[in-house]
């Protein structure tokens, strides 16, 4: 009787576990069906290197590269502000603030990693996109510009909060013996903190790499929506979160403009797994040192 | 002074600038939101539905809808990710599988949210047929939670000392009663806290639910699982981009947003000071 | 006077990884009385300790050949239910690990797995708290946090707690390295007034505690066991070198 108890109670664990198997394979399951039959249609090179994307004109155009350049300025924008501001705060958070400070300011990090991305998208449209406009004198705030910012905004916890686990995991022998070697406190962050959990920050990169990639929200509202790969950083683009968003409402059920909706979801899966496996990789080596 | 003082002084000012320029903003963000909106919420606001084509009245069905989806998303994905993070911690046999349920949990924290969208459609919506309905939503927003319940169970589990496994093991106690009458009561306020924190990302969450359980505009409250929803996340999205009455559309949005922002830091706020206390109290 | 063997090794070898921890090792536990592992750290006492209830289990890559026989049935047959096994061998550690629990429902922790009825549990707790002269100190307080207790009650706590189970043998790893010399004292009188109910095995670093409470002593030295014999006899005439050097405080 006891046996079976334990057997049953294993075997609920290990059901519960393969659930997780079967959602992530429902999910590349749904997104691949879905979006493979668009290459009856399309050719596979053309949909991925044509810029032009018109998808209810007559015929229709579904080439995406600029919806995935559009992508990919808004998230290299978004790393760029993000990159130096959670970074920053990690390094503040863990390696200067009093204890008192830390214990303030980890939590307050970690309840923006929850303001919900619409809020942000909100004050994106309303009070940043105006004041772009006023600032700088150019036709449109929804653009490049300002989804970068906003999209940093909203990647700076997550650089942060994993950065500084890994900063705070640096045996406190090493900053020690730096110290006693006549280091001050920057030169010891510098040249001993920082390169010892070189691995940890480079995953947190690739984590906010990849929220920021697939976030949709921000970018349906603040990235101005034009199909167009940018001449400069003032002008709207049309990411490809933000393109299934908009358009799946108003698209008919299995129509090629569907599927399309679809194959762009399998590139977007890609690029976010790729980065997962980037990560995957980094902390393997931390683990491994 | 050197120019080795002299950089130090520089760096550590410069890492003070990042973290000021990172609070200001959000200061100005916050302050923004409630500034605009604040003046919006009242109890007409927030108990009373929408009237005049989303242009007058308050946001009470999406309040509702936004509870109900939170909690029974919660309510299906913490017994799966709870046990999930027992099998990873206490059986994690045999390796091979507990390397593909790694993967897996981290390809499912790593997939976009208008991803989970796409899958609740083809899946639940129309597969299952469920329709755009509560049940698609729930279904959907509890796979998106199922990665962050199993981090933070299996985090709670595995700071549980293991002197305690080892004591009941030792006392003749099998590992199921282990689990169920050490492990899990010692772990369970952390569990609790841990998926609540997360749980903020759920509740306002919007891509997901755009296609699966969200409607723009509906004066019934929901009667089953069955029927859509308004949802707070999504009501401020559609105030904003659909109708055809912006001016009046936006303070409501800035109300709603009010709403929304002030529940979610809320509810993680008083989790995260719960799990403060606990970790002060704790004597292990 | 006869002295049974109640548990003893046959040729008990263990490894951990690539690690042989434990060699050849054959040792007799007498009944009812107190038997001391001693020899310097990391030569395998505890290890050998934990073999007698399979807590070795626990540790990944663990190899062990050989037998450890209870009442000449090998616990380590295929067969063998090991929470049988460790619900008749009980166990204290070195640190004292009470549950997060009251100290009511830490003693009775086994006998509520054990599906004891209630009126019953009552009863052996209170019998196993006063076995571990404890009973008077606490007897207002049950209901109380366990980590209410000072670290010299919460062991005897952890004793009263594996006594609960009504054991044949205690197996005690280094019991009071972790608390002050008058705890201490109490546990080593615990021990003497114990070994009238069951038999105990006793890993300890202190070589004098050893002289003071134990019948038989074994001294190990790197895997391996040395010598065996009355601590009596052991004490004054080793007849193994290393024992002597170790008992005159040489290396340890």
């Amino acid at each position: 009787m006891n046996k079976f108890k334990e057997n049953a109670f294993k075997s609920v664990t290990y059901i519960a576990s393969l659930f997780t198997i079967l959602f992530l394979f429902g999910i590349i399951a749904s997104i691949f069906l879905e979006g493979l039959p668009l290459f009856n249609f399309v050719k596979i090179k053309d949909f991925i290197f044509n810029t032009a994307w018109h998808p209810t004109h007559d015929p229709p155009d579904f080439g995406i590269l600029s919806l995935i350049i559009g992508s990919l300025y808004v998230t290299l924008g978004a790393l760029i502000i993000a990159l130096p501001l959670g970074l920053g705060s990690a390094i503040y958070i863990s390696e200067i603030a009093s204890p008192r400070g830390r214990e303030i300011l980890k939590p307050i990090i970690e309840l923006l990693a929850g303001i919900p991305s619409v809020v942000y998208g909100l004050f994106g449209m309303t009070f940043l996109s105006p004041m772009m406009i006023k600032v700088f004198g150019i036709p449109t705030g929804l653009n490049v510009f300002s989804a970068s910012i906003i999209l940093g905004i909203m990647v700076v916890p997550i650089i942060s909060s994993l950065s500084e686990d890994a900063l705070s995991t640096v045996p406190k022998n090493l900053r020690e013996a730096s110290f006693a070697l006549g280091a001050n406190k920057w030169e010891t962050i510098i040249k001993v903190v920082v390169p010892a959990s070189k691995s940890g920050i480079l995953s947190s990169v690739m984590l906010g790499f990849g929220r920021a990639v697939g976030e949709t929200m921000v970018i349906l509202m603040v990235a101005g929506g034009a199909a167009q790969i940018p001449s400069n950083i003032f002008q709207p683009v049309r990411p490809m979160p933000a393109t299934i968003a908009a358009e799946m409402g108003e698209t008919v059920i299995g129509s090629p403009h569907f599927h399309a909706l679809f194959g762009i979801a399998i590139v977007l899966f890609l690029i976010t797994f790729l980065s997962i496996l980037i990560t995957e990789f980094f902390i393997n080596r931390k683990k491994s040192q | 002074m050197n120019i080795r003082k002299i950089k130090a002084f520089i760096g550590v000012n410069v890492l003070r600038l990042f973290i000021a320029i990172t609070f200001i903003f959000l200061l100005v963000f916050l302050y923004v939101i409630f500034a605009k909106g604040g003046k919006m919420i009242s109890w007409e606001f927030l108990t009373q539905s929408p009237r005049r084509f989303m242009t007058e009245g308050g946001i009470y069905p999406a309040i509702v809808g936004t509870f109900w989806l939170t909690i029974l998303s919660i309510g299906f994905a913490l017994p799966l990710g709870v046990l999930t993070a027992i099998f990873l911690t206490s059986y994690a046999k045999p390796a091979w599988l507990v390397r593909i349920v790694r993967v897996a949990i981290n390809t499912l924290a790593g997939v976009p949210s208008i991803i989970y969208g796409l899958f609740g459609l083809t899946v639940f919506v129309q597969l299952f047929k469920f329709d755009v309905s509560i049940l698609s939503g729930t279904l959907t927003l509890g796979v998106l939670a199922m990665p962050m319940i199993i981090n933070a169970s299996e985090e709670a589990i595995k700071s549980v000392p293991r002197d305690f496994r080892e004591a009941s093991l030792a006392l003749g106690a099998t590992e199921r009663q282990t689990i169920l009458r050490v492990i899990l009561p010692t772990a369970l306020p952390n569990i609790l806290t841990g998926t609540i924190i997360s749980i903020g990302r759920v509740a306002g969450e919007t891509a997901p639910i755009l296609f699966t359980a969200a409607t723009f505009y509906t004066r019934l409250r929901p009667t089953s699982v069955f029927d859509e929803v308004m949802v707070l996340p999504d009501h401020i999205y559609a105030l904003m981009t659909e109708g055809s009455h912006a001016a009046k559309q936006m303070p409501i949005a800035y109300g709603t947003a009010v709403v929304l922002l002030a529940l979610v830091l809320f509810v993680s706020g008083v989790a995260i000071i719960i799990r403060y206390k606990i970790r002060k109290k704790r004597k292990w | 006077m006869v002295n049974n063997v109640h548990i003893n090794t046959e040729k008990l070898n263990l490894w951990f990884g690539d690690n042989h921890v434990l060699k050849d090792v054959n040792i007799p536990v007498y009944d009812k009385k107190v038997t001391a592992l001693i020899g310097p750290s990391g030569c395998g006492k505890s290890t050998l300790l934990r073999c007698f209830n399979r807590m070795n289990d626990l540790i990944p890559e663990t190899k062990i050949t050989g037998n450890v026989n209870l009442y000449k049935q090998n616990i380590y047959e295929p067969k063998t239910d090991v929470t049988s096994v460790r619900t008749k061998v009980g166990m204290v550690f070195q640190k004292p690990n009470p549950f997060p629990k009251s100290i009511y429902k830490n003693a009775a922790y086994g006998l509520n797995i054990h599906g004891i009825n209630k009126s019953k549990i009552n009863e052996i707790v209170e019998k196993s708290l006063r076995d571990a002269c404890l009973w008077d100190e606490v007897k207002d307080r049950l209901h109380e946090s366990a980590f209410s207790l000072s670290g010299g009650q919460q062991q005897r706590l952890c004793i009263a707690r594996a006594l609960a189970n009504e054991p044949e043998i205690i197996l005690l790893d280094e019991p009071t390295s972790a608390l002050d010399p008058q705890s201490t004292a109490k546990i080593e009188e615990l021990c003497l007034d114990l070994k009238h109910q069951v038999t105990i095995l006793i890993v300890t670093h202190n070589i004098a505690q050893a002289g003071r409470i134990s019948d038989y002593t074994a001294f190990m030295y790197l895997g391996e066991l040395v010598e065996f014999g009355e601590t009596k006899k052991m004490f004054t005439v080793p007849k193994d070198k290393r024992t002597e050097a170790y008992l005159s405080g040489v290396f340890g």
